[in-house]
């Protein structure tokens, strides 16, 4: 449908309005406004499900996949990765009720670029809807997962947003994430992130925002990068309900909820979480030992291998 | 030790189409031994065989009283060799090169190296790649000498020189034989080159030593025959009587004349002619080169009637 | 003896030598002064981006083994060998010969990165928890070195037969991989062994690990 024809709906919708509109405070007419964006964002969203080119190729559980024909070859390997994250990290949960739909769509020229739809379910506005970009066709994968990751993060709720403040993106490999928060949390200078790498747990709790300090100046806190590494950390603890335990805490405390995915109490959680972290920290320099004489070694065999020869010469 | 190199039943094949077959030759100590043959006859193979470049199928090789390839090493370090072809790494300096080589020779004589240099003219801060054929020739004479070997292996080295290098390379190697009591073992299709110096020759030809003696009696022994009345006589038929000597060839000249080409010649084989009621006109010297191509016609036809009969 | 062949050596491999020590001497720099200005404000990137530095010191370790150990046994090779059979010396002393004066030529190699490490860590303000390891880099660097040369060599210094061999081998080694792929898709025989060599004890367990001149 072209944006003319977009247009007059727009004003179709408007003559639906109520006839007689009395004076209303500023919050409600905002409140009003808002909803008749997402209405209209809705509508757009049915339009472009009207579009011919888009085709349903693929469901699983509440989960639709629809692609245009340039994205049908990538659109099923993205979508297996999708639900292995989501099974993973988030028990198979859906960002909204009814479940959602996935849309990708190629360009129409040969560039390459796609384009992202992933919205809840129903199409009525009032469900989660994004939208993304995507330069290249092996970076859709990890954009369907990051994109349905920010979406299962906003579905939470504010607090755990206000919290996480910039996540991670999910599709960041879980070593070089566990890495990056390693290297975060040891070369951490204020006092309690020093304090939390010696081992006191009430220290790692303020460094991660979760409680206040327990002693004065205690420094810095850790940012999203070691956040989104000690969620991620109480989920996998948590197994296929920690999701919904934590998602079921809200509105209270994001520690308590954050116990509740990991199913352990929240010192627990944080002593594991800190022990995992820092077994990563290599325990000696480059050069191990036992790698130092297996090195000798095989060069003691070689060189005896290239000396042999005895008569065979090299003829 | 009476013997600088010897073989016994030294069999090699090279291809489908060659072969070395039941070598067996005695290169006495102290020997000017020239080894001669065609091209393709054999000779590098040979001389591979003796070095233990090339492991043989059967036989055996000792080089100054060491096997080979056991005692090689021990071997090597008294013997002196110029290949066929450059064998020295070209990225150094001849002076650099004369280093190299003399740090495996415990014998290695600078005096002589120097005044050899001179004499060869090798300037020694030239690349032996930059080197020409008769340059890096003298230079492997030179590695060679200077080693103070008792046994000098030379295959083919005048190949493809001027005649100012040959003279060059011949004096120094006279020289050296002069004053030491060491063998030569040198390998040559130039017969007449060989003829001035060897004392033993050993002749080659499709992988077979054809024959092996002193230089002397290869060349004495050698005689063009001119003779008459030798229409009806057949040398080693049983008609007559078994001839003391080698027949190497026969041709009828014109009339009722015949040139016999014989070898193992002497004087008083003459009464054998006369018992056969032929007449000698004439008896004449083959140089080398003569005697040594009608000796390997004979060898050739004899080969040849041998895989007749077998046939 | 040694002491020939140490110069005959050096004159041949002398260019490649250098350059090697160059490019030894440079990494640990590049690898730590090109990310260090902005390393205070985000150390675990900084740290990330070391870690894959850490490629190129295994990498350069490989190239430097293979092309000493060509450029050692090239004239040989071209000769036919025919020089070094002639020598009053046994196949293996002469082998040996030629890989004790190609360990001399390593040395610059492994000093040169030595003193490039701790030039680069040299006058580094580390925060806490932050070490720097010149030394244990240098001496990993040096192992890997002496393993990949002995590898190199023993594979340059063999016997047209015994390559032809190793290369039979290799030849019907690949054959039975592709095989099994056919046979049994997903199985990858030729990642199996690739991993068991990697792994402690296998002979290119020593290249793995971590490369890390500055590290946690």
């Amino acid at each position: 449908m072209s944006d003319r024809a977009a247009g007059w709906w727009f004003l179709l919708l408007l003559s639906a309005a109520p006839a007689e509109v009395g004076a209303q405070p500023a919050p409600v007419w905002q409140d009003s406004a808002g909803r008749l964006r997402t209405r209209l964002e809705a509508l757009r969203d049915s339009m472009l499900q009207g579009d011919s080119t888009v085709e349903e190729i693929e469901r699983r559980g509440d989960l639709i996949l629809g692609a245009s024909p340039g994205s049908r070859a990538a659109a099923g390997p993205a979508l297996s990765r999708l639900v292995a994250a989501r099974e993973r990290w988030f028990g198979g949960a859906s960002p909204s009720p009814d479940g959602f739909r996935i849309v990708l769509r190629s360009a129409p020229s040969e560039d390459r670029t796609y384009t992202i739809v992933v919205a809840g379910l129903p199409d009525t506005g009032r469900a989660p809807r994004s939208e993304r970009p995507v330069l290249r066709s092996r970076q859709l994968a990890e954009s369907l997962i990051d994109l349905y990751g920010e979406m299962m993060y906003q579905s939470a709720g504010p607090g755990l947003l206000k919290w996480l403040d910039l996540p991670l993106p999910l599709s960041l490999p879980d070593q070089e994430r566990r890495y990056l928060a390693m290297y975060a949390v040891v070369t951490g200078t204020g006092r309690a992130q020093r304090g939390c790498v010696a081992g006191r747990l009430g220290d790692c709790a303020y460094v991660l925002g979760l409680r206040p300090p327990e002693t004065e100046a205690p420094g810095g806190a850790y940012g999203s990068l070691v956040r989104t590494d000690f969620l991620l950390a109480a989920l996998e603890l948590g197994g296929r309900d920690a999701w919904h335990r934590l998602t079921g805490s809200a509105p209270g405390p994001i520690e308590a909820a954050l116990a509740a995915a990991a199913d352990l109490p929240a010192d627990s959680l944080l002593a594991r979480w800190r022990e995992g972290l820092l077994a990563l920290r290599p325990a000696q320099g480059p050069l191990k030992s036992e790698i130092a004489a297996t090195a000798m070694a095989w060069t003691g065999l070689l060189v005896l291998a290239a000396l042999a020869g005895g008569r065979s010469r090299w003829r | 030790m009476t013997s600088a190199i010897e073989t016994t039943g030294l069999s090699y094949r090279a291809s489908p189409n060659f072969a070395i077959h039941d070598l067996s030759l005695t290169v006495p100590a102290g020997a000017l031994y020239g080894f001669l043959g065609p091209n393709g006859c054999g000779k590098t193979t040979t001389i591979r065989l003796l070095l233990g470049l090339l492991r043989p199928d059967a036989g055996s090789v000792r080089l100054l009283g060491e096997p080979v390839p056991q005692g090689l090493p021990a071997a090597l370090a008294r013997t002196g060799v110029v290949p066929d072809r450059p064998h020295l790494h070209p990225y150094l300096t001849v002076a650099e090169s004369l280093a190299f080589h003399a740090a495996f020779y415990p014998a290695w004589d600078p005096g002589w190296a120097t005044r050899l240099q001179r004499d060869f003219l090798l300037e020694s801060d030239r690349k032996l790649a930059g080197l020409s054929k008769g340059e890096m020739a003298k230079l492997m004479f030179l590695l060679a000498l200077c080693q103070r070997p008792d046994l000098l292996i030379l295959d083919e080295p005048m190949d493809g020189l001027d005649p100012v290098v040959r003279r060059d390379v011949l004096g120094a190697m006279l020289d050296y034989v002069s004053t030491r009591t060491g063998t030569v073992f040198i390998s040559s299709h130039l017969v007449h080159e060989l003829e001035r110096f060897c004392d033993w020759v050993g002749v080659m030809d499709a992988g077979r030593l054809v024959v092996e003696l002193p230089m002397a009696e290869f060349r004495s022994g050698n005689k063009r025959i001119r003779l008459s009345g030798a229409d009806t006589v057949e040398p080693g038929r049983a008609s007559s009587s078994p001839p003391p000597f080698t027949l190497l060839a026969r041709e009828r000249d014109s009339g009722a004349l015949e040139t016999w080409v014989v070898r193992g010649w002497e004087p008083q084989m003459t009464g054998w002619f006369e018992q056969e009621g032929i007449v000698i006109r004439e008896v004449a010297d083959l140089d080398l080169e003569d005697g040594f191509v009608e000796l390997l016609r004979a060898f050739r036809v004899g080969e040849q009637a041998q895989r007749s009969d077998h046939a | 003896m040694l002491e020939a062949m140490i110069r005959i050596q050096w004159k041949a491999c002398r260019h490649v030598a250098i350059a090697l020590a160059v490019a030894a001497g440079a990494l640990p720099i590049v690898s730590v002064r090109v990310g260090w200005r902005g390393a205070e404000a985000n150390l675990p990137r900084f740290l990330t981006e070391l870690q894959l530095w850490g490629f190129f010191y295994p990498a350069l370790a490989a190239v430097a083994a293979v092309a000493l150990a060509a450029v050692i046994w090239l004239s040989d090779r071209r000769g036919h060998h025919l020089y070094a059979l002639l020598l009053p010396v046994p196949r293996w002393r002469y082998v040996l010969l030629r890989y004790l004066a190609g360990l001399v030529l390593l040395l610059p190699i492994g000093l040169a990165l030595w003193l490039g490490a701790v030039a680069a860590t040299s006058g580094l303000d580390l925060p806490p928890g932050i070490r720097v390891f010149p030394h244990a880099l240098a001496a990993k660097f040096a192992l890997a070195l002496l393993l990949l040369f002995g590898i190199a060599f023993a594979a340059a210094s063999a016997s047209p037969r015994a390559t032809g061999i190793g290369f039979r081998v290799l030849g019907l080694f690949l054959a039975v991989h592709v095989a099994v792929i056919l046979l049994r898709p997903g199985t990858n025989l030729l990642w199996t062994v690739v991993t068991a060599l990697g792994v402690w004890p296998g002979p290119l367990a020593p290249l793995g690990g971590r490369w890390m001149l500055i590290d946690v």
